[in-house]
């Protein structure tokens, strides 16, 4: 081992690192690669192969024989490190060379396709992203075989130098955006980003914000149909996950899944999404303003029902109201880190147990179970992970509010988390268009999910070089009747 | 000539309609039938078109006045006026939108503590508020204006007032015309109080995208604002005998008792709460534009001057003391309202009429 | 920006100390008051309050409370000296008021509820006949409380049924509005029961005379447009004919003539006939059916406004109806015109439906 180059001798300090000379009886060949990245029956069926059938090929033989299509001539030692460490077999003829052959020969080791789990769909394909960026990106193009479907190659991380895969479609994504975004990437300055959700929160307008800014998908035809749109799409090696943006606030309650239903369902589900937020974040404090500051409000019938359920309660209704939220949050949290037959267990169990035991001994009013845990249901439908996880905890400050100004607590809470939504972008995008600036073109795909027939023009606001998607005197010709 | 904002500070011009909606419906139209009536009595709804009306003429004149000089009026002051005297004019404009955004805050918080929280400390809830404001404020005249368009909702509110319905008694708005003209157009100028607000147009103009298209979108905000006011003019007439109406103080809240759903008896601790609705986007416009004035007359960075001026309403608010106080304050400012309303701006644009005349003949 | 969010944080926390709280189940509430004359120009207030049970959702109020003082607001505050949670009056919805307190004016007692901005604008106000307080002593619903018995016997009976509607908002309307007197539904008590005798009518906020059950209906009828409530009548053969309204519609109107102006009430009524007393209903029967509705009606009619003019009194509001037909109407002067003006009624009824049997 004494022969080897010397550049190779470093690397060959961490035990994976296998390099040799190959016999031969000219010039020595010098074959390195990390044996933990590489797939050996490339190496010993492309590489060796032709090697050891003559072992007197010359440099520009030995290449042209390869037949494999990813190989290359590098020249300097910067690259040829890089490339052995994604999983290249490096072949260098001679001790100081000016050339080096690198051929790719990366084990494809990682999970096959399979089902999303976190957005599971009845109707929609059952494929989801997985960790290989290669088969990430099949899986995008498949969906849209278009030559115009770019993809920019990046990589962030001083030390994961992890391959980040910028999608967008040439003519059709704003370029305005698009720079932004791939500028935002380029400037990250960080050592180890193991998965995209930590790029993901680098590359966002605004990072002390508790409302995402960017979406991320693991479902492929999400993601191609927001790459259609308009909009970029960032996929990461070993995440299986895509990015993308620009985005705004009413995506966040929109699952893909409204597109496969008839749409009047859709819109239906929809607007049931939306509104279980609005009781999400809005019933807890509610519950509080009222029973603390405006109970002459309710009527008299049902006063009875109100009161009595919580006659022995011994705390304040804001306590009573703390204690259930932390429960709730606690069965979720505990429930989300157990494996997940263990986990439904505990939720079921922990609910109906603590919850009886609790309205049990006047801990809490029943009538308080019933709206915290339709409440926690409420918050579990949006389909964004990371909005969910923002609408449970939007509706603290809410909880605080209430109990601090009753219902005008709440008011001001509110104008202040509009305020705040209202300087929110993202890639510079107002976060709440197109409700502000209200875009009446735009209105068709928010709050329900129109017939196909209205989606002529791609939303403006993605500022689309191409805004129209089909013809709209085509898609809106009417037929007489019996025609 | 031209001094517009950069393109990414501007508003398209159909902002303008909330924002000079906004300003308009303030709270004080809770209240805004008192004196009126005192006057004209049930005839006070034709007083309240003819206050209408007054104000698209109003809005047409500001309109003209811009156009012609494409800049805002701390500019057109200087250009009239000459430095000192137009500096002196800007001056009255700020403390008039420093006085407006304090009583609009006393308004509020005195509603608050009659209707909500009898013991609320005033500079507590001042401070809350004001604070709120500085966020809103600090982040540009374009969260300022998502603001104005977010509490248009507050006209679900007068939605709400549909519940009264069944105790309208009509003959109360018989017989029709009872008082004299002179009577009326005294009424209307109690009106003119709540339709004050359109001269935020003056330092609003160089923020808007071709601000020449936004004209229509100013008057469909007067014509809107007056039927607001028409409504619950109307519905107060309707639902309470005239006599009982002078003891009511705010009418307008008395009316959200009546609401009535299956679970909810009363409303008007919604209908006093959402009042913030109304107010807040009134102070921040104001806080602006004065703000904006300062930064334009002695170029000082608005983030500087923002957080005296939110401490200087902050003392005006906590000096106001009960209902006494807070009905004088007002009616000062709506006579320095009424004036600069039907008396400076007719003034600035016959001035303006004036200089463009003998432009032309030189 | 998180700074400011920790200011305003802060500061609302200093808001805590300074709202009062009024935790719904850590206060007293009351749905009824009984208001009754007291020595020394003093009056008593008597306050049944409402006690919740723990787990069942109902109420029932079998405490009550009664102390005398000069002024409302100051014997609530007394009243606190004996409760173990402060009395709130948010939720009162029926006000009761003794005949001896109603014949010296409610005029305070009005003034109290029309202040208070945490009231209710559409509670029910009612005389009793002798001591309110008595009613609240009665032991009338067992399982309920008592306010809540009371508040929807009032209420049912005023919306649907033939008693003249007057809530706190309607009795000030007609109390403060020039031309026009309020009238009060009046209680009485009858062997543990409490029942709608007839209704009290005011002059001012005096109470000044009564109508029986029968003249109520009748007022009811000249005074709003109804959709329910049954009437009676004596056909000349003897036999008793009992219609249910389903609707009626009244018109006030101004007539002149050579005399002066006169008002007539225009009364249209519609209605089915739901107990005949096995008459049978041929189309002259109806006819004479309605021939008698109608002169019973302009009969008892024209005897309540005789008694409104002798009185003096105006609880059909024409005052107020002339003023919205004349240009400077004054008020002294229609109170000379009132005692002798001219007043018509004019019914017109139609029975439409006859039941399921012919």
């Amino acid at each position: 081992m004494t022969s080897v180059p010397r550049k190779w001798k470093e690397l060959s300090e961490s035990s994976d690192f296998v390099c040799y000379e190959h016999p031969t009886n000219n010039e020595p060949i010098f074959i390195g690669y990390f044996h933990s990245l590489i797939e050996p029956k490339v190496l010993h069926d492309h590489i060796l192969g032709p090697l050891s059938n003559d072992s007197n090929l010359s440099f520009d033989d030995l290449y042209r024989s390869i037949p494999v299509g990813e190989k290359e001539i590098a020249f300097d030692w910067d690259t040829i490190q890089n490339k052995l460490l994604r999983g290249y077999v490096a072949i260098q003829y001679g001790l100081q060379p000016d050339q080096c052959m690198v051929v790719n020969a990366v084990a494809s080791k990682g999970r096959s396709i399979s089902a999303p789990e976190i957005e599971f769909t009845v109707e929609g394909p059952k494929e989801a992203f997985v960790e290989s960026l290669d088969m990430n990106l099949n899986l995008i193009r498949k969906r849209v075989p278009f030559p115009e479907l770019r993809v920019k190659e990046l990589e962030v991380g001083e030390l994961s130098k992890a391959r980040v895969a910028v999608c967008y479609i040439k003519g059709l994504t704003n370029e305005q955006y698009l720079n932004t975004c791939i500028q935002r990437i380029a400037d990250v300055q960080f050592d180890q980003i193991t998965n995209i959700t930590i790029l993901q929160q680098m590359i966002e307008d605004n990072s002390n914000t508790i409302f995402p800014l960017t979406i991320g998908t693991e479902r492929p035809d999400y993601a191609a149909w927001a790459v259609s749109s308009g909009q970029i799409c960032v996929l990461m090696d070993g995440s299986p996950i895509a990015v993308f943006a620009p985005v705004n606030l009413g995506y966040f309650f929109i699952t893909f899944e409204d597109y496969y239903l008839p749409w009047i369902v859709g819109s239906i589900l929809r607007i049931i999404r939306m509104s279980s937020v609005l009781f999400s974040v809005f019933a807890s404090p509610l519950y509080i303003a009222v029973m603390t500051y405006h109970g002459q409000g309710i009527s008299n019938v049902f006063l009875p029902t109100i009161v009595s359920s919580r006659i022995n309660v011994p705390f304040p209704p804001f306590v009573e109201v703390l204690i259930l939220e932390l429960v709730i949050e606690l069965l979720r949290e505990a429930g989300a880190r157990l494996p997940t037959k263990i986990g439904q267990t505990i939720g079921i169990v922990g609910g109906i147990v603590l919850g009886t035991a609790a309205v049990e001994a006047a801990l809490t009013s029943n009538f308080l179970l019933i709206i915290v845990a339709l409440s926690a249901l409420a918050s579990f439908t949006t389909p964004i992970f990371r909005m969910s996880a923002t609408i449970r905890l939007l509706r603290f400050p809410f909880i605080f509010s209430a109990q601090l100004g009753g219902l005008l607590g709440i008011f001001i809470c509110t104008i202040a988390i509009c305020a705040h939504l209202l300087r929110l972008t993202s890639l510079g995008m107002p976060y709440l268009v197109p409700y502000y600036p209200f875009r009446a073109s735009d209105a068709y795909d928010t709050v329900i999910r129109p017939s196909y027939s209205k989606f002529h023009h791609r939303l403006s606001y993605f500022r689309s070089q191409r805004p129209v998607r089909v013809d709209k005197k085509q898609l809106n010709r009417k037929k007489d009747i019996d025609e | 000539m031209k001094a517009m904002e950069q393109a990414r500070f501007t508003v398209s011009p159909y902002l303008v309609f909330p924002l000079v909606h906004s300003m308009q419906f303030g709270s004080e139209y809770l209240n805004m039938s008192i004196k009126p009536i005192q006057l004209a009595g049930h005839d006070t709804w034709i007083s309240v078109i003819l206050c209408g009306l007054c104000f698209h003429v109003v809005i047409w004149m500001v309109y003209r006045i811009l156009n012609r000089n494409e800049t805002d009026l701390i500019q057109i002051h200087r250009r009239f006026f000459g430095k000192w005297a137009g500096g002196g004019l800007n001056f009255i404009f700020i403390v008039y939108f420093l006085l407006h955004a304090s009583l609009l805050l006393r308004l509020f918080i005195e509603i608050v503590q009659v209707w909500l929280f009898p013991d609320l400390a005033t500079w507590l809830l001042a401070s809350v508020l004001l604070l709120l404001v500085y966020y809103i404020v600090a982040g540009g005249f374009r969260v300022i204006v998502g603001i104005c368009l977010f509490s248009l909702l507050r006209h679900l509110l007068i939605a709400a007032m549909l519940f009264t319905a069944g105790y309208f008694h009509f003959n109360n708005l018989s017989p029709v015309m009872d008082h004299s003209l002179n009577e009326l157009l005294m009424a209307v100028k109690e009106l003119a109080f709540p339709y004050v607000g359109v001269e935020i147009l003056f330092f609003v103009y160089t923020f808007i995208k071709t601000p020449e298209k936004s004209e229509k979108w100013a008057h469909l905000a007067n014509f809107v604002t007056t039927v607001s006011y028409l409504i619950v003019v109307l519905f107060s007439l309707l639902l309470f005998k005239f006599e009982q109406l002078s003891t009511q103080i705010w009418p307008q809240l008395t009316k959200y008792k009546f609401v009535r759903f299956p679970f909810i008896d009363r409303f008007e601790f919604v209908g006093a709460s959402a009042q913030i609705f109304f107010v807040i986007p009134i102070i921040c416009l104001c806080i602006w534009a004065s703000s904006r004035a300062v930064k334009i007359m002695f170029a000082v960075k608005q983030r500087t001057v923002l957080p005296i001026f939110l401490i200087l309403v902050f003392v005006a608010v906590s000096l106001i003391a009960g209902r006494n106080h807070i009905e004088a304050f007002q009616d000062l400012l709506s006579q320095i309202g009424f004036y600069m309303i039907f008396a400076y701006i007719p003034f600035v644009f016959l001035v303006d009429m004036v200089r463009v005349k003998a432009g032309r003949t030189v | 920006m998180s700074r400011i969010f920790l200011m305003l944080a802060v500061s609302c926390l200093l808001l805590t100390g300074c709202a009062n709280q009024q935790i719904l189940d850590r206060i007293t509430l009351f749905i009824v008051c009984a208001f009754d004359e007291a020595q020394n120009d003093q009056i008593e207030i008597t306050l049944a309050t409402t006690r919740f049970q723990t787990g069942k959702p109902g109420s029932i109020s079998n405490q009550l409370l009664s102390k005398v003082g000069h002024t409302s607001v100051g014997i609530i505050e007394l009243m606190n000296t004996r409760m173990d949670k402060p009395l709130n009056a948010g939720k009162l919805s029926v006000v009761l008021i003794g005949t001896d307190l109603a014949a010296k004016g409610v005029r305070n007692e009005l003034d109290m509820v029309l202040r208070d901005a945490q009231a209710s604008r559409r509670m029910y106000l009612a005389v009793v006949d002798g001591n309110a307080k008595e009613v609240l002593r009665k032991n009338f619903s067992s399982d309920e409380e008592k306010g809540l018995y009371l508040y929807n016997l009032l209420d049912m009976n005023e919306r649907n049924k033939l008693v003249p509607s007057q809530n706190l908002h309607e009795f000030g309307y007609a109390y403060l509005g020039k031309g026009m007197d309020p009238y009060l539904p009046m209680l009485q008590i009858k062997d543990d029961h409490i029942y709608i005798a007839g209704l009290a009518l005011f002059k001012d906020d005096k109470y000044v005379a009564k109508l029986n059950e029968k003249q109520m209906r009748v007022m009811k009828l000249l005074k709003e447009n109804v959709k329910h409530g049954a009437l009676e009548t004596k056909l000349n053969n003897g036999t008793y004919v009992a219609v249910e309204v389903i609707g009626s519609k009244v018109r006030f109107r101004i007539e002149k003539d050579t005399e002066g102006s006169n008002v007539s009430l225009n009364l249209r009524l519609k209605a089915r006939i739901v107990d005949s007393k096995a008459v049978t209903l041929t189309r002259q029967m109806i006819k004479k059916i309605e021939t008698s509705f109608e002169k019973d009606l302009i009969d008892s009619g024209t005897e309540l406004i005789e008694k409104f003019q002798k009185e003096g009194i105006d609880p059909l509001g024409l005052g107020d109806f002339v003023r919205s037909k004349t240009r400077n109407w004054n008020e002294e002067e229609w109170k000379k015109e009132y005692s002798s003006l001219n007043v018509k009624i004019k019914v017109k009824m139609d029975i439409e439906e006859t039941g399921i049997t012919k």
